[in-house]
């Protein structure tokens, strides 16, 4: 299956629905153009129109589940690593104590914590719910309670959730007692009231804090999203809570999610209120570091090369921007999408393994070989005898050589990754060697000043690529001989630098004025290597690589353009009505019926959206009814409806009267349709009058 | 027992104590049921009351609790918190008293419930009566603005004429101005405080800091010295202090440090190096700007936080749909330029005649805008200024959504929302978006009329 199949098979699909007095036929009513269902449970199809041997399907799903199963791991480990550092600070400052006063009784401020969640407003509810479960799990002597705008509406019933919160933590934590077997017998007297209490329902806010802290417990209080709290419920909150703490000697930490900037966020709080408070900042975001770290990986792990796909460096760039934006879910659903699209429309996604022993090759696979953009850019790319060669093989079916020239390419594809994290070393080695500031502070950032102005269509143009290092050639070539020497003489010995300069003069310098030829041999082994990482000049980079294709596939899956969809339906419906996914075209009868009829009338929805078009903003119900009723081609119509339609359904003569109730019925019921669709509204103290909706592109 | 040579330490306050001694003093025969307590914020009522009624307590003579108010929110929980003090305070082992105490719901039960409490306790005392009950209810008026106070005290005023059981309550309410309450035609005692003035204060303060600090400084070089500083801080900020000691604590605390560590590192006081005078000198521009004064949720500069580009132009196109009046939408964000300059030189000509005491439209409330116009703006703004075309899509609807649960975009409640026309606001402010524009390098002042 292609992937503007994939795409098609996306969307909303209108069917016409066959004639009443025909038969439908039995069999699938769904036509298949590349993929053919199997019976087997497994939901992946047989591609290359069902020709796709059997064992294949199966093991394209078997490495899908097991690739992403690895990725998913690695991801899941870079997250936990990050998390793990993320709260020590904030835990410090919630356990410590300190409370200096300068004048006797002066009042204690609440030690509150202001969490920074970052940009990314989507990831805001997963980071909270870490710092909850973080505060649960490593505080045991504080009990935690969290408030959430979406229950608290008022005042009284914020007090409420807190009270009854309380409460909870304060019977697990009897529980958590209760099954250590020694239990003071205090404990047992405590815990009897408190049932009842629970029993009779009437939480008193002060005998609850009483309790909390005669057990010498802490009280933690998260407002989750700050930002949606009304003012006047914060307010009252903090300042119980400030009473509270003074009475227990600050017990009582506040912790405050703060959803916007902080620019925004201190303009709603009003002064009166800070000043109850002690607050501290903290930083709780790491979705930036965590992507940027996915992404390192992605681009950089040499040790498992069959286990993930190669992305292309502008798609980690695309991803690198995008992270500001989408959630650490979002992204990970965005990866598995890739993988997913991949293993399921790829056939020789196969390919991308080291154990052949479970494919099975047949010829239809070969023809895929054949056929594939790449081997023909390739081609392209080859001089003429050299093409002839190529194209000589394609088309005999000498297999043993075409899987010479795949094993070829597949190892070139196998060490892509190997060779950037060789060029992303040297180019960290020189910096580290000769220059004292740097240019790029991690491999990522060195990545996207690779990378960013890449030409992949006119690959002649990069010959400035690089020079963003102008610094540092400038600093090589007022560096010392024996500094530059020493230099050569390490990447000599380096058995992965050294393959970069094989084919360069790269002996040591004998003199100071050869140090701009070196510069230049340099810049020349860099632009040579950039070149060899081109992925578009390795055939079959299918079977592994994910190209920018990708973002239209993911925008298309997570962030639909509803309307402009539905608009491009209205306006084309043939692409939805006479559509591969589901009709076979070659066996469509245009003098059936049905196909009749379409050409005279499309959809009635579909006339009255292209009439409004032409419509001034504001039109009569009743005159946009009568350049329907006009538009539509009566006696063509009359005589495809006849053809359509049993006989008594249909007088044989239409008189005017059943024609204006039949078109009046389409054009109300069209109408509607438009009506929800929200391209007209009917005009408010003004009956029988349309408005059209009418900003452009909404 | 004459109150005024007693005991009672409250500086400055000899008169209100008087009068305090003459209303409520359990050897003059029986206590006024309800008393009113008025005067400006630390002014000292509540210090002088609790001291003169622990001293009643201490002798035996009364039994007294204190309730403060602001913090119980509520009536309801001002009523519980009365009975459960009570029941506490006369020692009942009752059972269930936490039902008792539930079965009032509101000033209509309480009455109720406070007899039966009564009737238990003589039952339980063989018809021997208590001590007289003094409830102190500080700030009553500052309970939620839905909870009316007023009737709150009206009915714990007339509380001692539903029942005689009731004599021996006193209330006493402690508010800033007594009209407030609307009581003063029950012709409650009222004692009235008056502000300090500022050497009384300072002389409250010394004390205060003296008590707590820990020095190694001879006890009488270190009250000159305490007295010294804040002599220079309070008559620097006296016009932002008043006579308020709740604004005064918090800055002296944060500059205190400033001044003590020099002492505490040489262990002495040397002049010229580390006295008060020195200091104040050395560390002038400090004091110059408003660091102390400034409550602020942070000190230091904090890395702010970065929205989305897209986010950041959703929010500017909101605030120029607030701000800017709708007829000129089509000169700002028209497509054809000629229009907008030439319409725009008509404009301004006609408006610098007529409205020149006209407010700025920056300086009033933001307007209401329907969601359409917004969008439509985004998309005129934001086409001309990035290169990428906007996407209309769900993230940009889910984008708005969430922004508007963050209330930086403001759904009002009216309009029918499935219909559409729903009417939205803008509630981010002028520096913000101006700092955001500046961010995303879009020139605001160009959008917005005046």
């Amino acid at each position: 299956m292609s992937f503007d199949d994939f795409m098609d098979s996306q969307k909303v699909v209108y069917e016409l629905k066959p004639a009443a007095r025909v038969a439908v036929p039995d069999g699938p009513l769904v036509y298949y153009q590349e993929g053919v269902p199997t019976e087997s449970t497994v939901p992946f199809v047989r591609l290359l129109n069902g020709n796709e041997p059997r064992e294949n399907m199966y093991r394209r799903y078997e490495l899908f589940v097991s690739n992403w199963a690895k990725q998913y791991d690695q991801i899941v480990q870079i997250l936990e690593k990050n998390e793990k550092n993320m709260f020590v600070d904030l835990q410090r400052y919630l356990s410590s104590d300190e409370d200096s006063t300068v004048f006797k009784g002066q009042p204690i401020n609440l030690s509150t914590a202001l969490l920074n969640l970052g940009p990314n407003i989507s990831n805001h509810s997963l980071l909270l719910h870490n710092v909850w479960q973080n505060l649960v799990d490593e505080s045991p002597d504080a009990i935690v309670v969290r408030l959430s705008s979406k229950v608290c509406s008022t005042v009284s019933f914020t007090m409420k959730i807190l009270a009854s919160d309380i409460s909870r933590g304060l019977k697990t934590d009897l529980g958590r007692a209760a099954s250590v077997p020694v239990s003071d017998s205090d404990d047992d007297m405590d815990s009897e009231p408190e049932d009842e209490e629970g029993q009779t329902r009437t939480i008193e806010m002060d005998s609850l804090m009483e309790k909390v802290f005669s057990r010498d417990k802490r009280l933690i209080v998260m407002i989750e999203d700050a930002d949606s709290f009304p003012t006047s419920i914060l307010t009252p909150l903090i300042k119980v809570l400030w009473n509270y703490n003074n009475q227990y000697r600050s017990k009582i930490k506040l912790v405050i999610g703060m959803s916007t900037p902080f620019e925004i966020f201190h303009e709603k709080l009003p002064k009166l209120t800070v000043r109850y408070m002690r607050p501290k900042y903290f930083q709780i975001d790491n979705t930036g570091q965590a992507v940027n770290e996915i992404m390192e990986n992605v681009l950089l792990n040499i040790n498992d090369t069959y286990d993930s796909l190669i992305l292309e460096p502008r798609l980690v760039l695309k991803f690198l921007e995008l992270k500001s934006k989408i959630s650490i879910s979002q992204f990970v659903n965005s990866m598995k999408v890739i993988y997913m699209s991949h293993y399921y429309s790829q056939p020789l996604s196969v390919m991308w393994t080291n154990d052949f022993s479970k494919i099975q090759l047949n010829s239809h696979l070969f023809d895929v070989f054949k056929r594939l953009p790449s081997v023909r850019r390739y081609e392209q790319s080859l001089d003429a005898e050299q093409a002839a060669s190529l194209h000589k093989l394609l088309v005999s079916d000498n297999e043993a050589a075409l899987g010479e020239l795949l094993r070829q390419n597949l190892n070139k594809l196998i060490h892509w990754r190997y060779k950037m994290k060789t060029l992303v070393d040297l180019l960290n080695f020189m910096q580290e060697y000769f220059l004292e500031k740097s240019i790029w502070t991690d491999n990522l950032d060195l990545f996207r000043l690779i990378f960013k102005n890449v030409s992949y269509e006119e690959e002649h143009s990069n010959f400035e690529n690089f020079n963003f290092l102008q610094l540092l050639w400038k600093k090589i070539r007022s560096s010392s001989l024996h500094d530059i020497n020493s230099f050569i003489k390490t990447v000599r010995e380096d058995a992965d630098f050294w393959p970069l300069f094989e084919n360069d003069d790269f002996e040591e310098l004998s003199s100071a004025s050869q140090t701009k030829r070196f510069v230049a041999t340099l810049n020349r082994a860099l632009l040579r290597c950039l070149e060899e990482l081109n992925l578009n000049n390795i055939p079959f980079r299918e079977i592994c690589c994910v190209d920018l294709s990708a973002l239209d596939l993911l925008t298309n899956t997570f962030n639909p353009q509803v309307r402009a969809t539905c608009i491009d339906s209205l306006l084309n419906s043939k692409n939805y009505l006479l559509n591969t996914v589901h009709s076979d075209l070659s066996q469509l009868d245009p003098e059936s019926s049905d196909m009749k009829l379409y050409r005279y009338l499309e959809p009635s929805v579909i006339e009255l959206y292209k009439l409004s078009r032409e419509a001034g903003v504001i039109a009569n119900v009743y005159d946009f009814y009568q350049v329907f009723k006009n538009s539509l081609p009566r006696e063509e119509l009359e005589n495809a409806l006849r053809q359509k339609c049993l006989q008594p359904q249909l007088p044989a003569k239409i008189d005017d009267l059943t024609w204006d109730k039949m078109t009046l019925s389409w054009f109300l019921k069209s109408l509607a349709e438009l009506q929800t669709l929200g391209f007209v509204r009917e005009v408010k103290n003004k009956s029988e009058t349309l408005e059209k909706l009418i900003w452009k592109d909404l | 027992m004459d109150p005024t040579t007693s005991p009672v330490d409250c500086r400055f306050r000899s008169y209100q104590l008087d009068l305090l001694a003459a209303y409520a003093n359990p050897e003059l025969g029986p206590m006024a049921p309800s008393m009113l307590v008025e005067g400006p914020s630390s002014s000292g009522k509540t210090y002088t009351l609790r001291r003169y009624f622990e001293r009643l307590q201490r002798n035996k003579q009364i039994l007294f609790s204190e309730i403060q108010c602001e913090y119980c929110l509520t009536r309801k929980t001002i009523l519980h918190t009365i009975l459960r003090n009570l029941i506490n305070l006369l020692d009942m082992n009752v059972q269930q008293s936490a039902e008792m105490i539930s079965k009032c719901d509101g000033l209509g039960t309480f009455v109720e419930v406070l007899k039966q409490i009564e009737h238990i306790y003589t039952t339980m005392c063989d018809g021997a009566r208590h001590l007289p009950v003094v409830f102190v209810l500080d700030r009553v008026e500052r309970l939620l603005p839905n909870e009316n106070s007023s009737e709150l005290c009206t009915a714990l005023s007339r509380a001692h004429e539903q029942s005689p059981a009731l004599n021996l309550f006193t209330f006493v309410y402690v508010v800033n101005r007594s009209d407030s309450l609307n009581i003063q035609t029950l012709a409650l005692p009222t004692i009235a405080f008056t502000s300090y003035s500022i050497n009384q204060i300072k002389d409250i303060l010394l004390d205060r800091l003296t008590e707590s600090g820990p020095s190694s400084l001879p006890p009488l070089q270190f009250r000159s010295f305490a007295r010294q500083f804040l002599d220079i801080i309070l008559d620097t900020y006296t016009s932002y202090f008043g006579t308020d000691i709740g604004l005064m604590i918090p800055v002296l605390a944060k500059l205190w440090p400033i001044f003590i560590n020099p002492v505490n590192e040489l262990g002495r006081i040397q002049n010229g190096t580390n006295d008060v005078l020195t200091t104040f000198q050395r560390n002038k521009s400090l004091l110059q700007s408003e660091l102390a004064l400034l409550d602020d949720l942070a000190s230091a500069d904090i890395p702010s936080s970065d929205l989305p580009k897209k986010t950041k132009y959703i929010l500017i196109a909101a605030y120029l749909a607030s701000y800017d009046d709708p007829k000129y939408d089509l000169i700002l964000f028209s497509k054809q330029r000629e229009a907008r300059s030439n319409r725009k030189v008509r404009h301004s000509k006609k408006k610098s005649t007529k409205s020149s005491d006209q407010l700025s439209s920056r300086m009033l409330s933001p307007q209401a805008f329907t969601l359409e116009r917004l969008l439509a703006i985004l998309h005129a703004i934001y086409d001309e200024n990035c290169d990428e075309p906007l996407l209309n899509d769900v993230e940009l609807l889910s984008e708005l959504a969430t922004l508007s649960t963050l209330k930086s975009i403001m759904k009002l409640k009216l309009g029918d929302t499935i219909g559409g026309g729903t009417k939205w606001k803008c509630n981010v402010n002028w520096s913000v978006i101006k700092k955001f524009s500046d961010e995303v390098g879009f020139e605001i002042e160009n959008f917005l009329i005046d």
